[in-house]
């Protein structure tokens, strides 16, 4: 039976549902914005400047990690949730076989006009196994979290995934190819991991994207891959 | 935040807890590294002033408070170029006499380069080094001082001619007009750069039996500093005096300009 009772509890309950949206969606951006100054603080302020500034230079990080895991906790946001999981594993390496082996074979064109094929890291095969591991973290902050945050901004999407690609790209600034490589990447990445998120292939691909921008690309171009200050010394 | 959200999303103060902690913390970290930053770079404790600057020095003084005993490098900027750079090790009694140091050798004194005629402005700044080194910074000391050049030549106050320029030597003559008796003090520049000042007391051409001069001592022989291979360019100014400060005196220009080469 509808009640003047019954009508006034669900008009607060929609008033609270949305206010709860317009506050979660403000909390999220507060999120986004919180981890990005801390990995932008660490790559332009205190890692470029020696040992013991990469102490230092740990202290905006373990801040940004702590933000993301108590984020995590309070969504409860389960590890299957953010992407660490096997059963969905092949279904997102398929998915991302056709971008990366057009990625591919844009990255050897650049190669072979730009004279590249001369890197000699690739002879390292301790950096070989680094690349999916560092592919991993990277992916895990980027989509494992922001991602997942400007879902609640944007909803899934192409807005949202460029808004990853975006912040994906700023934090390789000032290395221009390295950002347009970023923001390419970053937003294939995004779309992949809305529609089928695991981190695990998504690190393999990272690592992967990687070690053929290095073997193709000449390091004039690619400046040693680095990012922040350091691009510059 | 209303009660009923609160209630059911009672976990999300936390994270707004932890976000306005953290971002607390982002400004205390990046603003002290940014204070670190500013003060090993450019070391509050440098003072200095420029005391005078005109188309024959520029002069002026710095100390370390944090070393008094330090010298430091200053460096000349003339239009925004760099000039020369020296220590600051000329004696400025003035400081002792104020008290801020108990050695008087603080000061600095740069003789003027050649500049065309006209509004120049002189800068000079301190050389700071941190980081063992690795880092070297500038410090404006006080404010730039705005001069006017009067670029002359040496008629008509002075007759003179820049005879020769080589490797070896650097010789000419000069002779006041008015004063034919006296000597005149010269300058030496080497592509802009001050090298050396005497007076004319070389014997030089015939001068008396022409009636240019009373003697020949009018001549100068400036012996030509070691120099880098290639060609440089030589110039001889004429100081002309009137009352002795530097607002009344002026280089002129002797002769013209004489290029030559070093192999």
């Amino acid at each position: 039976m509808i009640t003047n009772d019954s009508i006034k509890n669900s008009v607060e309950d929609w008033v609270i549902a949305f206010e709860a949206s317009g506050a979660n969606r403000i909390i999220a951006g507060w999120e986004i914005a919180s981890v990005t100054v801390s990995f932008l603080a660490a790559e332009w302020m205190i890692l470029p400047f020696g040992t013991f500034a990469k102490m230092l230079g740990a202290l905006p990080l373990l801040l940004g990690l702590i933000t993301m895991i108590v984020s995590h906790r309070v969504r409860i946001e389960s590890l299957r949730d953010i992407g660490l999981r096997f059963d969905n594993f092949g279904p997102a390496m398929r998915k991302l076989a056709l971008p990366m082996t057009l990625s591919v074979l844009v990255v050897l064109m650049l190669g072979w006009s730009t004279g590249g094929f001369q890197s000699k890291k690739i002879q390292i095969w301790q950096w070989i196994l680094w690349l999916p591991l560092w592919g991993f973290v990277q992916q895990y902050a980027l989509q494992g979290f922001i991602n997942r945050r400007t879902q609640i901004l944007f909803g899934r999407g192409v807005l949202s995934s460029i808004t990853v690609a975006c912040l994906f790209a700023l934090l390789h600034l000032p290395n221009p190819w390295l950002a347009v490589a970023t923001f390419a990447g970053g937003f294939i990445w995004a779309q992949v991991y809305q529609d089928i998120p695991n981190l695990f292939a998504l690190a393999l691909s990272h690592g992967f994207m990687t070690l053929a921008l290095v073997f193709a690309l000449p390091s004039p171009i690619l400046k040693g891959l680095r990012v922040g200050l350091r691009f510059f010394s | 935040m209303p009660t009923k959200l609160n209630n059911r999303y009672p976990k999300f103060t936390l994270l707004v807890v932890c976000l306005a902690l953290k971002s607390t913390l982002d400004v205390l970290i990046i603003g002290g590294l940014a204070l670190a930053f500013y003060y090993s770079a450019f070391s509050p404790s440098l003072r200095g002033a420029l005391d005078e600057a005109g188309p024959e020095w520029i002069t002026g003084w710095v100390v370390d408070l944090s070393n008094l005993d330090n010298k430091v490098e200053v460096q000349l900027y003339i239009d925004g170029e760099f000039s020369e750079s020296r220590m600051a090790d000329f004696p400025h009694p003035g400081l002792v006499t104020a008290g801020v140091t108990k050695d008087e050798r603080h000061g600095f004194l740069f003789f003027t380069p050649p500049l065309d005629q006209g509004q120049h402005e002189a800068r000079v700044y301190a050389a700071y080094k941190s980081y063992d080194g690795q880092r070297r910074t500038l410090v404006l000391l006080g404010k730039p001082i705005r001069f006017r050049v009067e670029n002359y030549p040496a008629e008509p106050y002075f007759k003179g001619w820049l005879e020769t320029a080589n490797a070896v030597t650097v010789k000419g003559w000069a002779i006041k007009k008015d004063k034919t008796s006296e000597q005149v003090e010269v300058r030496l520049y080497i592509d802009g750069h001050f090298v050396e000042m005497r007076t004319t007391d070389d014997p030089g051409p015939d001068f008396s039996s022409v009636g240019l001069a009373a003697n020949e001592k009018h001549g100068f022989v400036f012996f030509t500093p070691s120099l880098v291979p290639g060609e440089h360019e030589a110039r001889v100014f004429a100081v002309r005096k009137d009352s002795g400060t530097q607002d009344n005196r002026s280089l002129r220009i002797i002769g013209r300009p004489i290029k030559f080469t070093v192999e």
